[in-house]
């Protein structure tokens, strides 16, 4: 026998290196992202262990979105009585001294005319510890003002969300009794009885953002750090 | 052997390696935003989804994208950032605080035409015009901003938007756009050279509440905050009374007069190609009938065939020619139209003195005369111009309604025929005649 030349060597050594990396691939890549989807894919109808917990810190600059929860809802600062003083100084007269009393000031006192919902997002957490996302929206093709679409999904390993088809008989109700509701997210149009409107955004039934257009002056909120220009 | 080998390395570390859809290089700025209007108004073309090949003999890497109004805006600006390596940052629609971008990596099996084609579909599947707002930011009325790659958005009532390719320097913007309800909606988009109805846009709220109008993409730093604090934000759009809004923008963003017999040619353009779009719509609803079984239509077939926000689009059109006209006689008598406009005009609006209601019950039957303007072949060997549709349109004549046969959608009966009366019907339009 011969002794073995280099080319020899080369070669081989080239094929276990490209063996190890298929192995790799397949462990790593494949049957990883196998197990990301079973886990944000399959309806929660396999027991796999729960993905590791979602942070709770976004960093709200971040572009990101891998690993980070919705936002954390700390306001940068607090004008909301100055800003109502100079934008509804008949409501500020009623003690009305957050956010939350306006709305409700506004929806008892003042009533409501019409409330139109826009976007309700659910955030939902099933029991093998995948998420999905159910959003009941406004449909935009039809020639319908007041139509519903009614749109489902999963969360990819980065955390985006990836919409999964529905068979078109489901309803919210059935999609929310799949896991336990972690979070709701409401926008909506609220034509008030003196004419006057409201566009608000309410994150856990908690008023997040609002816009609210008194005859004419708008004061605008995020928490309680708003602005009447 | 050796190659091979290291052709299948290669070929490995391609396929593994973990990819953005694209790679960010560049960074919005001032200078980009000039370059992504310049672009704009260069190549966002209707065709621009529709054509196999680009100018320069490439196959186009978007043929064949079929996009709703939404789609549309939203492709505009993603495809400028991608070809230019500029970050692509929106809200998630679907979780307040956070973000879809560029910086996916779902798609990073796909070659890089595949995964922009993909990561355009995948945005498809998120965006809507309720998505729009949290994304863009009502504009001052300023050429500096309301210019190509600027947006206009209805209130949710009407859901639905455009995108600026360009504002014209008569202060009118020219609008790509396009809609998807209809059954052979193709990937060509629309087109128009006009302001839409600002009653129809901000319909239900003129307040910033509503977030109706002109728009520009916040800049990345500003997704997910208040859109008060967006630098730019103004409140001016709102401010306008409704009556006056297309005349004042028109008036503060033009670089040059608009002659009066150019106003009204354009307008009857664009009013024309409401009326030579209805046909192939109406087509489609009759092709339909004769396919379908008879009796009455599920709610989903009946949308998809059904015309009426369509056609309260062109009785806004008509109402646009007609508002400028009166504006035009008040101002200075027509003395700028020449001859021919005021022969067309009168046969369109025969008593333009008078409100749109005295004019309809007064309006009679026209033929197609010397003054007929766009004469359309709406059913075969059957023609018909802007006069007298507008008179069938006007006196509810036109039928939005699928279950009615071409004699009815096209007003030469009264609707509704025997079998829509028998069946279910969903948001039938009918003309409003009591504004002026």
């Amino acid at each position: 026998m011969g002794p073995i030349k280099f080319k020899t060597w080369l070669t081989w050594a080239l094929v276990l290196f490209v063996l190890g990396l298929l192995a790799d691939y397949y462990f790593l890549h494949m049957l990883f992202h196998e197990k990301q989807a079973v886990l944000n894919g399959t309806a929660g109808m396999t027991e796999v262990p729960s993905p590791t917990p979602l942070s709770e810190t976004a960093d709200p600059n971040s572009t990101d979105n891998s690993g980070t929860e919705p936002d954390v809802d700390t306001p940068n600062r607090d004008n909301f009585n100055e800003s109502l003083q100079k934008c509804a100084p008949e409501i500020a007269a009623q003690a009305v001294a957050t956010p939350e009393a306006l709305m409700e000031y506004l929806k008892k006192s003042v009533g409501v005319k019409q409330e139109q919902i826009n976007i309700e997002n659910y955030h939902l957490a099933l029991a093998d510890g995948s998420q999905r996302r159910v959003q009941l929206i406004s449909a935009d093709n039809t020639n319908s003002a007041n139509k519903k679409e009614l749109r489902f999904f999963k969360l990819d390993a980065q955390g985006y969300p990836e919409r999964l088809a529905l068979k078109g008989t489901e309803t919210v109700e059935s999609l929310l009794a799949m896991g336990k509701v972690q979070r709701t997210e409401r926008k909506s149009e609220l034509t008030l009885k003196d004419g006057s409107q409201v566009t608000l955004e309410t994150h856990d039934n908690k008023v997040y953002e609002f816009q609210f257009n008194n005859h004419g002056k708008i004061l605008s909120c995020r928490l309680k750090e708003c602005q009447c220009p | 052997m050796l190659r091979m080998g290291l052709l299948l390395l290669s070929f490995f570390f391609v396929t593994t390696s973990q990819a953005a859809v694209w790679t960010e290089v560049n960074q919005w700025s001032p200078a980009w935003e000039d370059r992504f209007a310049e672009w704009v108004k260069r190549e966002w073309q209707i065709d621009f989804f529709a054509r196999k090949t680009l100018p320069n003999g490439q196959s186009n890497p978007y043929y064949g994208l079929r996009t709703d109004c939404a789609d549309t805006v939203y492709s505009m600006r993603i495809v400028f950032a991608y070809e230019n390596k500029l970050p692509f940052v929106m809200q998630d629609p679907t979780a307040s605080g956070r973000t879809l971008s560029n910086k996916m990596n779902r798609f990073d099996k796909y070659s890089e035409d595949r995964r922009i084609k993909n990561f355009l579909l995948y945005m498809y599947d998120m965006v809507s015009t309720k998505s729009v707002p949290n994304d863009t930011y009502p504009v001052a009325i300023s050429r500096d901003i309301v210019r190509s790659g600027a947006m206009i958005l209805t209130t949710t009532l009407n859901h639905h938007s455009w995108s600026i390719k360009e504002m014209l320097p008569i202060g009118v913007p020219h609008l790509v756009y396009n809609s998807t309800i209809g059954a052979t909606t193709g990937s060509t988009l629309q087109q128009r050279q006009s302001w839409p109805n600002p009653e129809w846009v901000f319909e239900g709220n003129n307040t910033p509440a509503g977030n109706a109008g002109i728009r520009y993409w916040r800049p990345v730093e500003y997704i997910n905050q208040p859109v008060w604090k967006v630098p730019g934000y103004s409140e001016e759009q709102y401010r306008v009374p409704l009556n006056k809004w297309n005349r004042y923008t028109q008036n503060r963003l033009a670089l040059k007069r608009e002659t009066d017999e150019q106003m009204m040619t354009r307008l009857m353009h664009v009013t024309c190609e409401g009326l030579v779009g209805r046909v192939s719509a109406v087509n489609d609803g009759l092709n339909y009938l004769k396919t379908a079984p008879k009796g009455c239509m599920s709610y989903e077939v009946y949308d998809t065939y059904s015309t009426p926000s369509r056609d309260q689009r062109v009785f806004d059109d008509y109402v646009s020619l007609r508002r400028s006209y009166r504006d035009i006689l008040s101002i200075n008598g027509g003395n700028e139209l020449s001859s021919t406009m005021k022969a067309q005009l009168q046969k369109i609006f025969p008593f333009i003195n008078e409100s749109m209601a005295s004019e309809t019950r007064k309006m009679s039957a026209t033929d197609l005369s010397e003054a007929a303007v766009c004469t359309t072949q709406y059913l075969p060997g059957q023609y018909i111009d802007l006069a007298e549709f507008k008179r069938r349109l006007f006196s509810g004549l036109i039928s939005n309604n699928p279950l009615d046969d071409a004699t009815y959608r096209w007003g030469q009966l009264r609707g509704p025929s025997q079998r829509a009366k028998m069946c279910k019907s969903w948001d039938v339009w009918v003309p409003n005649l009591n504004q002026n």
